[in-house]
C-alpha cells in the first residue's frame, strides 16, 4: 500500500515538472520570435520615420533658418510641441544665445479663430535680457518657426505660466498674438544712408 | 623696529605707532591703553600735530617714518615734511588715534577733478543758454524705460532702469529751466506699464516725446514708428495696438533725424536708425522717438558722459521743428 502510494506520488511530481519545463521551453520560444520584430521596428524609426522642422532662431540682428530632424510626429499638436522645444533649445554654435535659458513649455492650445497659444514657464520672461530687437527678433523667431512648420493656424499667442502678461522685456506687447506685431519688415539705416530692410 | 624712549624716569605708557602711505593719503595711527588714548589731546596744524599725552611713554615705531617725532615729556610733536590736510578720528576697540593727511598736490587734483565734474554737470544747461536756436516745442514726456523689478539691460551694478531714469531726471531739469513743461512717466524706481506709459503721453498731447532706453551694443540706436502699409484683416485689426502715432509718423522720422545728427556731432560717431512697430512709438499721438544709448557694458555713465548725453539730445530736440 505505502510503495503504491509512494509510486502515485513521484509520478506527479514527475508530470507537474514536465509541465513546467515545458511551459518554459514554449514561452522562451515565443519571446526569441518577438524580439527581433522589435529591433526590426526600432530601425526603421531610426532610419526613414523622421521629418524635418525648419526653426527660425536669432542670432546677432537677424534670424537663422535651421533644420532639425526628429521622429514624425502625426498629429499637429505634437509637431507645435515639437517646433517650440526645438526653439527654446537654442541655435547650434552659438555660444551665447538670446533665448532665456531654463525656458520650458508648458501647454500648447489652439481656439476656433485658429490662433495657437504657447505656454511658456517664467523662466522665459524673467531670464530674458536684452533691447528692443532682442526681443522683436525673440518672438518673430518663435512665431515664424510655428507658423513655417504648423498648418492651419492664424496667430500665435505667448501666455507665461497660464496668464497674459503685458510685455516680456518692456518693449513689445505680448497681450496680443504676435503676428502683428512681427510680420511688419522692420528696416535700418546707418547715419544718412537709405533704409534698408533688417529681416 | 626702532624704540625711541623719553628721558622721563615715570612709569610710562606703551605706544605703539604705525603708517601706511598710498597715493598721497599717509595714515598713522598711535594705538595704547584705552584710558590713555581717551585722555590725549591733540592739535593739529597744517604740517605739525602735536599730541599731549596723560602721561610719560614709550613710543614703538616703524623705521623709514616720513614725518619727524620729537618726543619731549607728555608731548609728541610730528613734523610733516610737506604741508596738506589732516584729519583726526579717535577710535576704540583697539584704543587709536588716526591721522590721515592728504598732501595738497593730490588734494588740489581732487578738488579739480570735482570742479570738473560740476562744470560737466552745469555744462548742458550753459550749452542751452548759449544755444542760439530757440526750442519750438513747448510740451515734452519723457519716458525713463523699464524700472522696478524690470532692470533692463544690466551690466555689475549698472542698470538701464537707473541710467534712463538718471538722463530723464536731468533732462527735465534742463527744459524746465527754458520754460517748458515737462512730464515724465516715471519719477522714481518702479515698474510702469507700457499701457500706463502711453495713456500718460496721450493725456499730455506733447510737442515731443523721448522714451530712454539702452542697446545691447556698444551703438546708439534710434528708433522710429512703423506701420503695415497694406490692409490688415479683422483678427489682426481686433487685436492691432493703437495706429495714433499715423499722423505724427513724419514729424517723428525728422526728430529721429535731429537727435540723430547732435549725437553724432557730439560723440563723433555713427549712430544706427530703425524703423520698428514699438507699441510705445505707434500708440503715442505725439512726435516720438525712442533712443537707445550705449550699453553700459560698453560706456561709463559718469557725470561727464551724462552731461554729454543730454547736451546732444537738447541739441537735436532744438534743431527739430527749424
Amino acid at each position: 500500500m505505502n510503495i503504491k502510494r509512494l509510486s502515485v506520488i513521484i509520478l506527479l511530481a514527475l508530470i507537474f515538472l514536465g509541465g513546467v519545463a515545458g511551459g518554459y521551453l514554449y514561452f522562451m520560444k515565443i519571446f526569441s520570435r518577438e524580439k527581433p520584430t522589435e529591433e526590426a521596428v526600432e530601425t526603421l524609426t531610426r532610419t526613414e520615420d523622421l521629418f524635418s522642422l525648419r526653426i527660425y532662431y536669432p542670432v546677432g540682428d537677424r534670424l537663422r533658418i535651421e533644420e532639425r530632424r526628429l521622429p514624425r510626429r502625426t498629429v499637429q499638436i505634437a509637431v507645435a510641441e515639437a517646433t517650440v522645444e526645438e526653439y527654446l533649445k537654442g541655435p547650434a554654435g552659438v555660444a551665447s544665445s538670446s533665448i532665456p535659458r531654463d525656458a520650458k513649455l508648458l501647454g500648447l492650445y489652439k481656439d476656433a479663430d485658429r490662433i495657437l497659444y504657447v505656454d511658456l514657464s517664467d523662466e522665459f520672461r524673467r531670464n530674458f535680457q536684452g533691447d528692443a530687437l532682442t526681443e522683436f527678433l525673440l518672438l518673430r523667431g518663435l512665431y515664424e518657426s510655428l507658423v513655417s512648420n504648423i498648418q492651419d493656424i492664424q496667430d500665435v499667442k505667448v501666455f507665461i505660466e497660464g496668464k497674459e502678461i503685458e510685455t516680456l522685456g518692456g518693449h513689445f506687447y505680448l497681450l496680443h498674438p504676435l503676428k502683428d506685431m512681427v510680420s511688419h519688415e522692420t528696416s535700418m539705416s546707418h547715419s544718412d544712408t537709405k533704409t534698408s530692410p533688417l529681416f | 623696529m626702532l624704540t625711541v624712549v623719553s628721558l622721563s624716569a615715570e612709569k610710562k605708557t606703551e605706544v605703539s605707532v604705525k603708517f601706511s602711505k598710498q597715493e598721497g593719503l599717509i595714515r598713522v595711527v598711535f594705538e595704547a591703553e584705552e584710558s590713555f588714548i581717551n585722555k590725549t589731546k591733540v592739535i593739529t596744524l597744517s604740517s605739525q600735530i602735536k599730541i599731549q599725552f596723560p602721561e610719560s611713554f614709550n613710543l614703538t615705531a616703524q623705521k623709514n617714518l616720513p614725518f619727524e617725532m620729537v618726543p619731549k615729556d607728555k608731548l609728541l610733536v610730528m613734523n610733516l615734511k610737506e604741508q596738506g590736510e589732516i584729519k583726526f578720528f579717535r577710535l576704540s576697540s583697539p584704543a587709536r588715534l588716526v591721522f590721515d593727511i592728504q598732501k595738497k598736490e593730490i588734494q588740489k587734483e581732487k578738488q579739480t577733478e570735482k570742479k570738473i565734474e560740476k562744470q560737466a554737470e552745469k555744462q548742458t544747461e550753459k550749452t542751452a543758454e548759449k544755444q542760439p536756436v530757440p526750442i519750438l516745442s513747448k510740451v515734452f514726456v519723457i519716458d525713463a524705460g523699464h524700472g522696478g523689478y524690470d532692470f533692463g539691460i544690466t551690466s555689475g551694478d549698472v542698470s538701464e532702469k537707473d541710467i534712463s531714469l538718471s538722463l530723464a531726471k536731468d533732462l527735465s531739469t534742463i527744459l524746465s529751466r527754458k520754460n517748458k513743461k515737462v512730464f515724465l512717466t516715471r519719477k522714481v524706481d518702479q515698474y510702469i506699464s507700457l499701457a500706463d506709459r502711453i495713456n500718460l503721453v496721450n493725456q499730455k498731447s506733447p510737442d515731443v516725446f523721448i522714451s530712454l532706453h539702452s542697446s545691447m551694443s556698444e551703438k546708439f540706436i534710434l528708433y522710429s514708428p512703423k506701420f503695415d502699409e497694406q490692409g490688415s484683416n479683422e483678427i489682426v485689426d481686433f487685436y492691432s495696438i493703437s495706429s495714433r502715432q499715423r499722423k505724427y509718423i513724419e514729424k517723428s522720422k525728422a526728430l529721429s533725424v535731429s537727435i540723430g545728427k547732435a549725437i553724432e556731432a557730439e560723440f563723433k560717431t555713427d549712430i544706427i536708425r530703425r524703423e520698428m512697430p514699438l507699441p510705445l512709438l505707434n500708440s503715442a499721438g505725439a512726435p516720438s522717438v525712442l533712443i537707445e544709448l550705449p550699453s553700459p557694458k560698453f560706456m561709463v555713465y559718469d557725470q561727464q558722459m551724462k552731461a554729454r548725453l543730454e547736451n546732444s539730445i537738447f541739441n537735436g530736440v532744438a534743431t527739430y521743428g527749424q
